[in-house]
C-alpha cells in the first residue's frame, strides 16, 4: 500500500516525456488498436544521446573491420562484438558546439528547423508516429537533469525527458483505481468539449487576419488538432490494464543522477519487453553530477586541454556511461523475443553523442554505435573523410534506421540517400 | 537588419575593396567545369547571378563560397586565383549571401501576430487572476522559446505546437483553481515554533518528514533551545517549521511576515579553507524559502545550490547576541517555510574528514581536535567532533509566522471570472455575460462580435444538457485562457490602434497586459497623441512591474540565461556558496534601472566608475573594504579599478561570454561585437581547422591564434574579434581577476593589449574602454537596434532604417540618456506602426 502513497496522482498520464506521438489521421484510422492481432515480431527502437561526446581518442578503433583492438571506451561492450557496429566520420554538418548537440538524431540544426516540412524532427518521434497508439506510449522518452536536447517532434518543439524513474515506474505499471480512471475519463471529456471550441473559434478568427497572421493561426489550428488525436488515444488506453511489474516498485527517493542512469535502462528494457512502448530514449547532460565519482565537474573534464589528471577523470565518466549501456545491451540480450531470438534482436540500439569532441566544441565526426536489431554488423565501419568528396550524411544512416523500423519513407533530415556502406535489411 | 549591421560594422572595421563581382570570378575560375554542357558533379553555375533571387541560387552560391574556404575548387590542375582575389570573393559573396537570406526572411516590416512567450504568459496570467507568479512559474515547464539573435519575442519564430498547448490546458486550469477563492477570508493567525528544530528518532516522530529528524550523525547541533546549523546542505543546515508540517503548508495564498531568532557562532575561524569552505569573518548568511515539500524529488543533499524552493529573502547574522530578522513575504498555499544557513560550508561531510587529516599530520594546528582524537573509529570521532567544533554556525532559537496579511478578499482575480456570482446562486442565464466580462479582460480589449464563436455556442450547449451553469461557466473561463485572443497579439497592418499600442505598450514595458488605466487611454484615444505616451512612459516605469523590462530586456540583449547553462565548475566554491550568479545577475538589473531612472548616458555601459554590488559580489572583484555592504541588498559602489566599470567589467557579462570552465577571446570577442558594437559575426566557414585546447603550456592561446589568423579566410574576421577577446583575458569564466592563467605556472602570465583594426592600440582593458568610448554613437546605435527589436518582436529591415536614424541622432542631442532612448522608442513611427 505504501507505494500508492507515493503517487502524485495529477502526475499520471502527465509525465512530460512520456510523450503521445500523432499519427496522421488516415493512419490512425488504418493502424488503431492493430496490437491486437499480432504478425511478425515488432521492432523496437533506442535512443542514448550524451551530450558532451566520448574523447575520440578512447572511442574510435583505429582499423576498419571486425578485427579492431578495442578501445577505453567499447571494452564495456566488446562481448557484443558480433551484434554492434561503431562508425567513424559520420555527422550532419552540425556547428554549434553545445547547441549543436540537438541536431544528432534529425540532422537538422535547430535554427534553420523553420525551413524544412519536418522541422528538426528527430528519428525516433518519426518512428514513434509510425507505431502510433498499437503500444500504450507511442514514446518514452528518459533523461537526467537537463538533458541533452536529444528529442524532437514534428513542430520543431524539444520533447522534454522525464526526470524521475519513479515516474516512468508509475507510468508503466501502476494501475490507476477506478475513482482515478473516472476523473481522468472527465477531464478527457473537458477537454475535448474545450479542443472543439477552440478549433471553432480559431476558424472564426482566422478570417479576419492577414496571410502571415493566417500562418500563425493555422500552427495553432494543427496544434489543436494535435492534442484532439492525443485526448483519443488517451481515451482508447485509460481503461486498459496495465502490465504487472517484474521488478520491486521504484519510488521516489530522490535518486542521484548517476543512480538515475541504471535505473532508467532498468525501465526502458522493461517497457520495451511488456510492449508498453516500442520507442524508448536516454539522454545525459552537461551538468551531470558526479558525487563520488569525481572530484571535478563533468563539464570542466570535457574541457581538459589534454591535461592527463583532467583526462583521467573524464575517462571515469565515460566508463560509468559505458558500462551502464553494456548492462542494458546485457539485459536486452537475455530477454527472449516473441520467436526464437532474443529483444536485443528486434531492437535498434542506437548510441551516441551529437558532440564530437568536447574539448573542441566540435559537432564533426561524432561517436555513433548501433547495436542489436538483428542486423549484419560491421564492426568498424570507416566512412569516406567527412572533408573529402565521397562524404556521407550521417542522416543517412538514420534513414535506413527508419526503413528498418518499417517506414515507408526515401528521405530524412539531410540525407542524400539511404546508408550505402551497409545493409540494415 | 544585415544590411544595418553590415553597415554599422564598416565605420569600425575597413573592408576588403573587390575588384571583382561574384559572377565574373566564378566565370573566371569555375565555369570551365561547371559550364553549360557536361557540367561536373551535376553543377552548373553559367547561371548564376550575383543578385540571388531564388533559394536555389543561395544554395548554390553558399556551396561556392564553401569550396573557397576550404580552398579545395578550383582544382590544383585549374587555373588559380590569388590569395587576394580568393579573400575578395569569399568576402563578396559572404556579403551576398547575408543579404539573400535576410530577404528570404523578410517579414515585410510588421511583426507577426505574437503569441505571448513564456515570460509573458506568466506575467499575463498572474496579472489577470491575481496569482503571484514570482512564486509559481505557471509556464515552468514550457517547452523553451526559440530564439532569433538572443531575443524570443519574435513573434515570425514563436512556435505554437500540441504539446505547448497541452500546457495551456493544464495551466490554465491550475491557475482557475488556485485563483478561485469562495472559500470565507482567511483569519491571521501567529504561528510559532522553538528550539530545538529537530526531534530525536522516536516512534511518535516516525511520520515526520526527514527534515525534522535528528538522527546520530547528523551535524546540526541541535541542544537546549535551539538548533546550530553548519553547512548548506539539509542534513547540515536547513531547518523547516513544525507548525507547518501537518496540514502541509500555508492555508492560503498570501503575504506573511517570517520572524526569525538567531545568532551566530565561529564566523572569524581558524580552520582551513580547504576544509570548511567558508571565509573567515563572513557574515552568516541566513535565508528563508518557501518549498512544497511533495514536489521536492532529488538531489537530497547532493546538489551545490542546496536551498529548495522559492527563495524568500535573506539576512546577515554577525553577533553572537540573538536578535529578531523580520521580512514581509509572499508564500503561496501549500508551501512550507524552510531556513537554512545559505553560505555555510556546502559539504560538510568531507570537511570532517579533511579536519580529521589536518589535525592528525598537525597537533598544534586545531587543539580542540587533537584533544578528541583517540582510536577508536572514525565514526565515534566524527560525532565527538560535532561537540567540540568552532566553525561557523548559525544559531536559530525561534521561527514565527504571521498572515495571511489581506488586502482583498475575494482577489480582483477572482473577481474578473466570477463577479458577485457564487456556485450556488449562478443562473443559466448568468453565464454567458459574466464570461464575456471575463473574456474582455482576458483579451486586454473590448470584445467583437466573433470573438467567442465556438466557445459561447460550447458552453450554452453544455448549459442545454444539463451541466451547471457554475461549471458550464469554469469551463468557459478554461476555454478562454487557451483561445487565440488570449495567447495572441495581432497587430494588422498599418498604424496601430489604441488598444493594440497599449499592448505593445505594457508588453514593452510590463511583460504583461494594459493595466485600466492604459486601455481607458486606449479607449477614448487619448493613448495615440504624444504628449499622453510620455506621460504613461513615466507612469509606467515608476511601477513596480517595469522590472521585468530591465530583467527581460536584458536577458535577451547580453544572454543572461546563459549564465548557469554551462555552469561553472566545481573549482569556484564561492559562486556557489555566495549565490554569485544571483548577484551578477542583479547587479547587471540594477546598473540598469538606475540609469533609466536618472536619465543617465548609455556610455556608463562602456565604462563607469561605479556599481552597484552586493558583500559577495565586492568580495569576489577583489574590493578590500566590504564593511558597509550587505548580502541581502546592492548599494552604488565607487571603483578604483577602472577595469570593471560599465558592463565589460561586470560579472554577469563576463560569465555570459564563457562557459563556465575555461574562457575563450573568440567567444568573448564576438560576444563584445555583438552586445557592445552592434556588429554581427558570420558563422566560421566549414572544416577550418579546430582549435584545440592546450593547458600544458606548449602553446598559448595567443599563439593558437595568431596561426589561426595565418590562414586568410580566418584573418577577416578574427582580426576583429580577437583583440577584444584578449582584452578580458583577465577575467576568469566567472568574471574574478586572474594575473596568470594557471596560479602555478608563473610562466602563463595573461597580456591583454591589443590593435583594433583601425590601428589603435591598447595596453589594458582600461585603455581599450576609452578607445570604445570614441565609438559612444556606435554603441548607442546598437542599443537603440536591440531595444527596438525587442519592443517591436521582429528583426529590424532597410526600412526601419529611417526611425533608427532618427532616434539615435535626437538621442545624441538629449544626451544618449537611457530613459531618453526608451521614450525615443516609444514616440517612434517604427513602433506606432506595424
Amino acid at each position: 500500500m505504501k507505494i500508492k502513497q507515493q503517487i502524485d496522482r495529477r502526475h499520471f498520464l502527465r509525465g512530460a516525456g512520456i510523450s503521445l506521438a500523432l499519427p496522421t489521421l488516415a493512419s490512425l484510422a488504418s493502424r488503431q488498436l492493430s496490437a491486437a492481432k499480432p504478425a511478425a515480431v515488432p521492432k523496437r527502437l533506442v535512443c542514448i544521446g550524451n551530450s558532451l561526446g566520448y574523447w575520440p581518442d578512447g572511442f574510435f578503433p583505429t582499423v576498419a573491420g571486425q578485427n579492431y583492438q578495442t578501445t577505453q571506451s567499447l571494452k564495456f561492450i566488446d562481448h557484443h562484438r558480433k551484434k554492434f557496429t561503431v562508425f567513424s566520420n559520420l555527422d550532419d554538418d552540425a556547428t554549434g558546439g553545445h547547441s549543436g548537440v540537438g541536431t544528432f538524431l534529425s540532422g537538422i540544426k535547430i535554427k534553420e528547423a523553420a525551413g524544412f516540412p519536418e522541422k528538426n524532427m528527430t528519428l525516433d518521434q518519426r518512428a514513434a508516429e509510425h507505431v502510433g497508439s498499437a503500444t500504450r506510449y507511442p514514446s518514452l522518452v528518459t533523461g537526467v537533469g537537463e538533458g541533452s536536447d536529444l528529442c524532437w517532434n514534428r513542430s520543431g518543439v524539444r520533447i522534454p525527458p522525464v526526470t524521475n524513474p519513479a515516474r516512468v515506474f508509475e507510468a508503466l505499471f501502476v494501475q490507476a483505481d477506478e475513482s482515478v480512471r473516472k476523473s481522468q475519463r472527465y477531464r478527457i471529456g473537458q477537454n475535448a468539449s474545450i479542443i472543439d471550441a477552440l478549433l471553432e473559434n480559431a476558424r472564426a478568427v482566422k478570417g479576419r487576419l492577414n496571410p502571415a497572421d493566417r500562418n500563425k493561426l493555422d500552427q495553432y489550428l494543427t496544434s489543436v488538432r494535435d492534442v484532439e488525436k492525443q485526448l483519443q488515444m488517451s481515451e482508447v488506453w485509460v481503461d486498459r490494464p496495465k502490465p504487472k511489474p517484474t521488478i520491486e516498485p521504484i519510488l521516489d527517493t530522490g535518486q542521484s543522477h548517476l543512480e538515475c542512469i541504471p535505473l532508467f535502462y532498468q525501465l526502458m528494457a522493461l517497457a520495451l519487453q511488456t510492449d508498453s512502448t516500442r520507442v524508448a530514449s536516454l539522454e545525459t547532460p552537461v551538468r551531470l553530477t558526479l558525487t563520488g565519482l569525481t572530484e571535478m565537474g563533468y563539464h570542466g573534464l570535457s574541457h581538459h586541454g589534454k591535461d592527463p589528471e583532467r583526462l583521467k577523470g573524464l575517462a571515469k565518466v565515460e566508463a560509468y556511461l559505458l558500462k551502464h549501456f553494456a548492462a542494458f545491451l546485457d539485459q536486452i540480450s537475455d530477454v527472449p523475443a516473441e520467436d526464437d531470438k532474443s529483444l536485443l534482436d528486434h531492437t535498434l540500439v542506437i548510441f551516441g553523442s551529437g558532440m564530437g569532441n568536447g574539448s573542441t566544441h566540435s559537432n564533426k565526426r561524432l561517436p555513433v554505435v548501433m547495436a542489436g536489431g538483428g542486423i549484419p554488423h560491421r564492426g568498424h565501419l570507416i566512412s569516406p573523410d567527412r572533408d573529402g568528396s565521397g562524404r556521407i550524411p550521417l542522416s543517412n544512416l538514420w534513414l535506413s534506421a527508419l526503413q528498418w523500423f518499417g517506414l515507408e519513407i526515401d528521405r530524412f533530415g539531410k540525407s542524400t540517400g539511404t546508408f550505402s556502406l551497409m545493409n540494415l535489411g | 537588419m544585415r544590411l544595418l549591421i553590415t553597415f554599422v560594422a564598416l565605420l569600425l572595421l575597413p573592408v576588403v575593396v573587390v575588384a571583382q563581382s561574384p559572377s565574373q570570378f566564378v566565370k573566371t575560375y569555375c565555369i570551365k567545369c561547371h559550364g553549360a554542357t557536361k557540367p561536373k558533379a551535376e553543377r552548373r553555375f553559367d547561371q548564376l547571378d550575383d543578385s540571388i533571387a531564388t533559394q536555389d541560387s543561395l544554395e548554390a552560391w553558399q556551396e561556392i563560397l564553401d569550396q573557397l574556404n576550404l580552398s579545395s575548387m578550383p582544382p590544383k590542375d585549374a587555373r588559380q586565383p590569388t590569395v587576394g582575389q580568393r579573400a575578395a570573393a569569399v568576402d563578396s559573396i559572404t556579403r551576398s549571401i547575408r543579404e539573400a537570406q535576410a530577404r528570404f526572411k523578410s517579414s515585410g516590416g510588421h511583426a507577426v501576430t505574437r503569441r505571448l512567450n513564456k515570460v509573458e504568459y506568466r506575467h499575463t496570467l498572474g496579472d489577470l487572476l491575481s496569482l503571484n507568479t514570482v512564486a509559481v512559474d505557471p509556464a515552468v515547464d514550457f517547452p523553451a522559446e526559440a530564439r532569433v539573435a538572443g531575443f524570443d519575442n519574435n513573434g515570425q519564430k514563436l512556435i505554437t505546437s500540441g504539446l505547448l498547448l497541452g500546457h495551456y490546458l493544464r495551466a490554465a486550469e491550475k491557475a482557475m483553481t488556485a485563483a478561485t477563492h469562495f472559500e470565507p477570508r482567511p483569519e491571521m493567525r501567529t504561528l510559532v515554533q522553538q528550539g530545538p528544530f529537530r526531534f530525536p528518532k522516536t516512534k511518535k516522530n516516525q511520520d515526520r518528514a526527514a527534515i525534522f529528524i535528528q538522527d546520530k550523525f547528523m551535524p546540526t547541533i541541535t541542544a537546549g533551545s535551539y538548533s546550530d546549523l553548519v553547512g548548506a546542505t539539509p542534513r547540515d543546515g536547513i531547518i523547516a517549521f513544525a507548525p507547518l508540517e501537518k496540514p502541509a503548508g500555508v492555508p492560503a495564498s498570501g503575504h506573511y511576515t517570517v520572524r526569525v531568532k538567531a545568532a551566530a557562532f565561529g564566523l572569524v575561524h581558524h580552520y582551513s579553507y580547504r576544509a570548511v569552505q567558508y571565509r573567515s569573518g563572513d557574515p552568516a548568511v541566513l535565508q528563508f524559502n518557501a518549498v512544497q515539500r511533495s514536489k521536492i524529488t532529488s538531489n537530497g543533499g547532493q546538489s551545490r545550490n542546496p536551498m529548495r524552493g522559492t527563495p524568500l529573502g535573506i539576512h546577515e547574522v554577525s553577533e553572537e547576541i540573538p536578535r529578531w530578522f523580520e521580512q514581509r513575504v509572499w508564500i503561496d498555499k501549500g508551501y512550507q517555510l524552510e531556513i537554512g544557513f545559505s553560505n555555510g560550508n556546502p559539504r560538510f561531510k568531507p570537511t570532517r574528514r579533511i579536519l580529521l587529516a589536518e589535525a592528525r599530520e598537525d597537533a598544534g594546528l586545531y587543539p580542540e581536535i587533537t584533544a578528541i582524537l583517540a582510536d577508536d573509529g572514525v565514526d565515534d570521532f566524527l560525532r565527538r567532533l560535532h561537540k567540540v567544533y568552532q566553525g561557523p554556525r548559525l544559531r536559530i532559537y525561534e521561527v514565527q509566522l504571521i498572515g495571511p496579511h489581506i488586502d482583498q478578499w475575494p482577489s480582483v482575480g477572482h473577481q474578473r471570472m466570477y463577479g458577485d456570482l457564487r456556485p450556488e446562486n449562478i443562473r443559466p442565464q448568468d453565464v454567458l455575460p459574466q464570461l464575456r466580462r471575463f473574456a474582455a479582460a482576458a483579451y486586454r480589449r473590448p470584445l467583437r462580435p466573433g470573438d467567442l464563436a465556438g466557445i459561447e455556442s460550447m458552453v450554452q450547449g453544455k448549459l442545454e444538457s444539463g451541466s451547471k451553469p457554475f461549471e458550464a461557466l469554469q469551463l468557459g473561463i478554461r476555454t478562454v485562457l487557451c483561445s487565440p485572443g488570449f495567447l495572441y497579439r495581432p497587430e494588422g497592418e498599418g498604424s496601430l490602434d489604441g488598444y493594440q499600442l497599449a499592448s505593445r505598450l505594457s508588453y514593452f514595458l510590463w511583460s504583461s497586459a494594459p493595466d485600466e488605466e492604459l486601455l481607458k487611454r486606449a479607449a477614448d484615444g487619448a493613448l495615440l497623441k504624444a504628449n499622453d505616451l510620455n506621460r504613461q512612459v513615466d507612469r509606467m516605469l515608476a511601477d513596480p512591474r517595469s522590472t521585468r523590462f530591465a530583467e527581460n530586456f536584458l536577458r535577451v540583449w547580453l544572454k543572461l540565461d546563459n549564465i548557469g547553462e554551462q555552469p561553472p565548475s566545481a573549482e569556484f566554491i564561492s559562486y556557489y556558496t555566495d549565490k554569485l550568479a544571483e548577484a551578477m545577475a542583479a547587479e547587471t538589473q540594477h546598473f540598469f534601472s538606475d540609469l533609466l531612472e536618472r536619465n543617465g548616458s548609455v556610455r556608463n555601459f562602456i565604462d563607469s566608475d561605479y556599481t552597484f554590488l552586493n558583500r559577495p559580489l565586492a568580495h569576489h572583484y577583489g574590493i578590500k573594504d566590504v564593511s558597509k555592504l550587505s548580502a541581502g541588498s546592492f548599494q552604488r559602489v565607487a571603483l578604483k579599478d577602472r577595469n570593471r566599470g560599465g558592463l565589460l567589467g561586470q560579472g554577469s557579462f563576463l560569465t555570459a561570454s564563457a562557459n563556465g570552465v575555461d574562457t575563450s577571446p573568440v567567444v568573448r570577442g564576438i560576444y563584445l561585437l555583438e552586445k557592445m558594437l552592434g556588429s554581427s559575426v558570420p558563422s566560421p566557414p566549414p572544416d577550418v581547422p579546430e582549435i584545440e585546447p592546450d593547458t600544458r603550456g606548449a602553446t598559448t592561446i595567443r599563439q593558437q591564434l595568431a596561426k589561426h589568423r595565418e590562414i586568410a579566410t580566418c584573418a577577416e574576421c578574427h582580426r576583429k574579434i580577437d583583440p577584444l577577446g584578449f582584452a578580458l583575458e583577465n577575467f576568469d569564466a566567472v568574471g574574478a581577476w586572474r594575473d596568470l592563467y594557471d596560479v602555478k605556472k608563473k610562466e602563463t602570465v595573461i597580456s591583454v593589449g591589443g590593435q583594433l583594426p583601425s590601428g589603435e592600440s591598447f595596453a589594458s582593458l582600461a585603455e581599450l574602454k576609452l578607445l570604445l568610448l570614441k565609438r559612444e554613437s556606435q554603441f548607442a546605435r546598437g542599443l537603440v537596434e536591440k531595444m527596438l527589436t525587442y519592443a517591436l518582436g521582429r528583426e529590424l529591415e532597410i526600412t526601419d532604417r529611417p526611425s533608427v536614424d532618427k532616434i539615435v541622432s535626437e538621442l545624441g542631442k538629449r544626451g544618449n540618456g537611457l530613459r531618453d532612448l526608451v521614450r525615443l522608442v516609444v514616440s517612434s513611427e517604427a513602433f506606432a506602426r506595424n
